[in-house]
């Protein structure tokens, strides 16, 4: 009787000093914040530089690689321009990777093809280029559209062509399909909302490169109001010249760079279009952006929107990181993104509670500087839904 | 009438740029029975050659020349090399040639950048003249003269001379025209080797119209293919016809049935095989 009661109560303490000893050992490290890149780097559409990846990186040196004591990681996956590679690529990241948020992809179709995907497990996506509002209907509040809709970067080019430079008549020309129907829509309703005509609407299919059918018969408005994909931009410009044609040209939504304008030449030089972003944002968080990302490039980097992109979205997560104290759970980061409110190069960034950016939008003129064709500004529309009002 | 005339004049010259993108490639399919998948690489690779002439000075004319050259002896390895040993094995063709497709088309990336290149006409030919109250340009003009010109000489060079009969003749019956004792392998060489150069001659001369990147190469291909499936396989004049129609019928179809551009070609290619399976000018079966 006496064995079993020494027993017992040798038991009873073991477990206390095993209890005790398991309560003080160190904690188990914390998992790090993964940070999945949805890009183009392989495909028709790749650039030759990772340009989004660059500005993710760039705003990861700042913060030393870490937040809220986590580590962070970078897993950059690859969808080729391509739905079916897109689709693929987030399966990996979400089922084996285990990614916290994914940033990216570029492309409408690809975004509309993931947005499914992601919306069964919920994992926060911040979309760093226009969209369409197809993108969140598809989603499940998971999706983040930073640049907002199509229609929404080409509102304020209507707006600002009727209002500001009194244009009255206008040629609207766009490429044959949806984005550059969004794109002309944009501009087109709130031109005409406000009293302006258009007198002619040119509709050239996806990668025309001969404009000369659609040049000759084009009537005489105020302005042409365009968007055409950026490759088509080069033969388009030089033939409107060759032509003789001398509207002044709006390009309702500037998605073209310094190295395509360069192609262009001087003929592009006066276009005026909307953008969300120019290196000439007169702000010191801009101008220190724009000193880090020459440092990096070793000069000004080719594709400056690019870069402001991937930087401002890994800024916005790490902001909503920091809000939901270091806890990276689908729904605590969304919840926290929907809430954010972060100075970054391109301005204040928010979000509606449906994902939709709120932040400026620029009027920008296209003007050479120190050899390169850069946005020029000269109207910024403060704090806006980043979507046409009736999007 | 004015604009008429103008429109005619739009599809005469995409007819004729038609043509000069689908030459290099009706050579080496009508003459060789090789089809060629990286024609389209082939032409970008001309432009991309001569731009980096141009960019040391040299002069526009010269500048085609050393672009087409320098595809042309690119060409000739591939074909040496590879196609040489693949006489009338069609889906290895295919295989190999998409294979050179990608190689090249990422090289030129790597190397030029995926952005669109395109050039100013030569000074001497960049004006544009008036009809009427509009303006067309002289060099839409240079390339209408450049692509008759083209097709002159190669329709001479295959149809009147000694070489292009044997060219024919091979085509026809390889085996019975190494048995006259004609060096098969040679002719064959140099018709791949001409039919890349006007591929790459067209690349460049067509820069100041058609810009050059490297995610074109299956649109020039495709354009290509089409003229010479509608103009008739083995014919350079049907080549020609081919591309002009095809050109006229597009161009026209833009201006006068906008919301149909995106299948007026098609549209047409389909008319014109249902009526005339073998193309236009084609020598059929």
């Amino acid at each position: 009787m006496r064995y079993i009661k020494y027993t017992g109560l040798f038991v009873v303490a073991v477990i206390i000093v095993l209890g005790l000893a398991l309560s003080c050992a160190p904690a188990a490290p914390k998992q790090p914040i993964k940070i999945g890149l949805l890009f183009d780097y392989s495909g028709m559409g790749s650039a030759d530089i990772p340009f989004h990846e660059d500005g993710a990186r760039l705003k990861l040196d700042e913060v030393g690689w870490q937040i809220e004591g986590r580590k962070i990681e970078l897993i950059p996956a690859d969808n080729g321009g391509d739905p079916v590679k897109g689709v693929e690529a987030v399966k990996k990241l979400v089922e084996v990777d285990k990614v916290d948020v994914i940033i990216g992809p570029v492309w409408g179709h690809v975004a509309l093809a993931i947005a499914p995907v992601l919306a069964q497990s919920r994992t926060p996506n911040i979309i760093p280029s226009g969209q369409t509002m197809g993108v969140i209907q598809a989603g499940a509040g998971n999706e983040f559209l930073l640049r907002g809709t199509f229609s929404g970067n080409a509102y304020y080019s209507g707006v600002y062509a009727y209002e500001d430079r009194g244009y009255r008549t206008a040629v609207v020309m766009y490429d044959d399909f949806v984005t550059g129907e969004m794109f002309a829509t944009g501009f087109t309703k709130p031109f005409e909302e406000r009293g302006g005509t258009v007198v002619q609407t040119v509709k050239p299919p996806l990668g025309t490169f001969d404009f000369a059918p659609y040049l000759t018969g084009i009537k005489t408005a105020d302005v042409l109001a365009m968007w055409i994909q950026p490759p088509e931009l080069p033969p388009f410009y030089k033939q409107y010249n060759e032509f003789g044609l001398k509207m002044p040209i709006i390009y309702t939504s500037d998605t073209a760079e310094n190295e395509l304008w360069t192609a262009v030449g001087d003929y592009c030089i006066g276009t005026i279009a909307q953008h969300e972003y120019s290196p000439f944002i007169d702000t010191n968080t801009n101008k220190q952006f724009v000193e880090l990302a020459k440092k990096k490039t070793g000069g000004m980097p080719p594709v400056m929107s690019f870069q402001e992109a991937g930087y401002t979205a890994v800024t916005v997560f790490l902001e909503a990181v920091k809000a939901a104290k270091g806890d990276t759970t689908h729904d605590k980061i969304i919840e926290a993104l929907k809430k954010v409110s972060v100075d970054t190069p391109e301005g204040k960034i928010s979000f509606t509670n449906e994902g939709m950016g709120v932040g400026n939008e620029l009027i920008v003129k296209i003007a050479k500087k120190d050899g390169r064709y850069e946005k020029e500004i000269l109207k910024t529309y403060d704090q806006v839904v980043r979507k046409a009002p009736w999007e | 009438m004015e604009t008429i005339l103008l429109n005619v004049l739009n599809g005469i010259t995409f007819g004729i740029m038609l043509f000069l993108i689908a030459s290099g490639l009706a050579v080496i399919y009508g003459f060789m029975g090789v089809l060629n998948l990286a024609h389209g690489v082939f032409y970008i690779l001309g432009a991309y050659f001569g731009l980096a002439a141009l960019a040391y000075g040299v002069p526009f004319v010269w500048a085609a020349l050393v672009g087409g050259i320098a595809v042309g002896l690119v060409g000739l390895v591939v074909e040496l090399v590879f196609l040489k040993r693949l006489h009338k094995q069609l889906n290895e063709q295919v295989l190999l040639t998409l294979g050179f497709v990608y190689i090249f088309a990422n090289l030129a990336r790597w190397i030029w950048g995926p952005y669109a290149k395109v050039i100013d006409a030569p000074a001497i030919v960049s004006g544009s003249i008036n009809i009427g109250s509009a303006s067309f340009p002289v060099y839409r003009l240079v390339i209408i003269a450049a692509g008759l010109a083209l097709a002159a000489g190669l329709w001479l060079f295959t149809e009147k001379t000694r070489t292009g009969s044997v060219i024919r003749a091979g085509m026809d019956d390889k085996e019975m025209t190494t048995g006259l004792g004609v060096n098969y392998g040679l002719v064959s060489s140099a018709v791949f080797f001409t039919g890349t150069f006007v591929g790459g001659v067209a690349g460049f001369i067509g820069l100041p119209i058609i810009p050059v990147y490297p995610g074109m190469v299956f649109d020039i291909l495709l354009l290509a293919l089409i003229v010479i499936v509608v103009g008739g396989v083995g014919r350079i004049e049907g080549t020609l016809l081919g591309a002009v129609v095809i050109g006229l019928i597009d161009s026209l179809g833009k201006a006068y049935f906008p919301d149909f551009a995106y299948f007026t070609m098609y549209l047409a290619m389909i008319i014109i095989l249902l009526v005339k399976p073998s193309g236009l000018l084609g020598r059929g079966k």
